[in-house]
């Protein structure tokens, strides 16, 4: 790992950058998260790595799920399996939540991005800061 | 879809964060926080809202498993007395696939091989297998004397989270001083054959007062090794033959000032954690880990010799009165409402609850509701 002590962070991409690509990209689970569905619906997951804990709500569970395919989901196929969960919300609402879940998913190391036949974590958009700081 | 309850949680968090803030950098611990309980306990009612709570949940999430005492090292501060052990019990194969297996009915997520040493354990790789057919995620904690290129060759064709190793030290002569000669090169060697292997290793720095100040170089020899974690915690004290190894106020004030005003700019995540944690907010969560001691007993923490149970009598059985143990024993409850700070354990040691002599578990399962009441009540007495 590269050292960039004493030298502050500069030009991390912002995060509509990563909101655009999500919006645009197929999304995959990270499939070295170990989770599990409790009985009401609420999925707790652990990082082998880190050892972190995480527990999501049943509806965070249910984006999250979406994801499992073998073949990823994306943005839109997600908003139309919850537009008929939801026929209450209102399109502009359900828009920004299931892009919040998405972000949140993925910063939080949930799961991939698929662009240009690559793959893409949150790890590598960190690393990609470590580099371009040194 | 519409989240009702968010602007009480994000109030609820503020709060917390109003009581917890002005304490940052302070060597205070969450028991002597004022205001931390009723902050905390309205935070997580406000998570329950948003069933984002684990409550009631199908087992564990996570275990750690001492497989063995057995250790090749003398270190003067090993809360588990390995050094002064005349017999090390170790599980057995069998004991240890039994309990996998348990675990993995639980639908628990990962799990620790802790010690002693648990590389030690005859079976040491069997086990990881063993528990990666199941689905669960292996960590494990170690000396790192015994990690050699060829040790760290056949782990990496296992599927191993995170190996943490002890360094306590930038040099030999602190880490040598503390764990005995030999041991820095060693735990150095370690780590190098598990990065070079790409297996994620972390550090565990025991902070003592003896080497406390070494903990910023500590950091940047992992960060050149590849490590990509650093923790550390408060100093745990469980007879008088550790008090000479306490740091100061001063030194932790320092280390903690230290972390809050670097970690940001190393690219590898520093931690420091507070072992009474689990004791003082124990009653408002389920049993999230448990430990399952060399001898087969379950230890709702690791630190006291009381244990809830035996392997024998089935995880799965007793896992309905696992889960709230902290809550609904009255010995537990004792704890978690009198303790305040690991200094605090030299007390537990005049009731003999430490284990720094190896001594029998106290069963509390099996213990009589008066002798749980006069325990609770010598506990009080002592921390308060």
């Amino acid at each position: 790992m590269n050292k960039i002590k004493n030298n502050k962070v500069k030009n991390p991409p912002l995060l509509d950058d990563i909101k655009r690509d999500i919006m645009n990209s197929r999304v995959f689970m990270n499939n070295s998260i170990k989770w599990r569905q409790e009985k009401d619906g609420k999925i707790i997951t652990f990082n082998p790595i880190t050892g972190k804990i995480c527990v999501m709500n049943p509806t965070l569970a249910q984006i999250y799920l979406m994801t499992s395919d073998k073949s990823g989901t994306n943005f839109k196929s997600i908003l139309n399996s919850l537009r008929e969960k939801y026929p209450e919300v209102t399109e502009k609402q359900l828009n920004q939540d299931v892009l919040f879940a998405l972000t949140w998913l993925f910063v939080n190391g949930f799961i991939y991005l698929e662009k240009y036949n690559k793959r893409i974590s949150i790890v590598d958009i960190i690393e990609k800061i470590c580099s371009d700081a040194l | 879809m519409h989240i009702s309850f968010l602007e009480e949680l994000h109030n609820a968090t503020n709060e917390l964060l109003e009581v917890i803030l002005p304490n940052r950098g302070k060597p205070i611990r969450v028991g002597q926080i004022p205001g931390f309980l009723e902050a905390w306990i309205k935070y997580i009612e406000t998570r329950k809202k948003l069933k984002s709570w684990i409550d009631n949940i199908k087992g564990p999430i996570f275990a750690a498993i001492d497989i063995t005492y057995r250790c090749n090292l003398k270190c003067p501060y090993c809360y588990l007395a390995a050094p002064q052990r005349t017999v090390a019990p170790s599980l057995c194969k069998d004991n240890v696939f039994k309990i996998i297996d348990e675990l993995s009915e639980l639908e628990v997520l990962g799990i620790c091989l802790c010690g002693g040493e648990p590389t030690l354990h005859r079976d040491f790789f069997e086990i990881i297998e063993y528990a990666n057919s199941k689905g669960i995620g292996v960590n494990f904690v170690s000396n790192g004397t015994l990690i050699t290129d060829k040790f760290a060759s056949k782990l990496s064709e296992l599927n191993i989270g995170s190996v943490q190793i002890s360094l306590d030290g930038s040099k030999s002569e602190i880490m040598d001083l503390l764990r005995g000669k030999g041991t820095f090169n060693k735990a150095v060697n370690a780590i190098k054959n598990l990065v070079d292997y790409n297996i994620n290793t972390a550090v565990a720095f025991c902070a003592t007062s003896l080497n406390i100040h070494d903990f910023p170089n500590t950091v940047e020899l992992a960060l050149d090794l590849g490590v990509f974690e650093v923790r550390s915690m408060y100093f745990v004290p469980e007879s008088e033959r550790h008090l000479n190894l306490i740091p100061t106020e001063e030194q932790y004030s320092k280390l903690i000032t230290w972390i809050n005003e670097n970690s940001g700019h190393y690219p590898l995540k520093i931690t420091f954690g507070d072992p009474t944690e689990h004791i003082v907010i124990g009653p408002y969560l389920n049993s999230v880990v448990l430990t399952i001691s060399a001898e087969g007993y379950i230890l709702p923490t690791p630190y006291l010799n009381l244990a809830y149970g035996h392997i024998e009598e089935g995880i799965n059985n007793l896992w309905p009165e696992l889960q709230n143990i902290w809550r609904d024993n009255l010995v537990l409850l004792a704890l978690s409402t009198y303790i305040k700070t690991e200094k605090d354990f030299l007390k537990l040691n005049k009731l003999l609850l430490t284990r720094k002599e190896c001594g029998e578990y106290i069963n509390l399962k099996k213990l009589p509701k008066d002798a749980q009441f006069k325990l609770s009540r010598e506990i009080r007495r002592e921390l308060t």
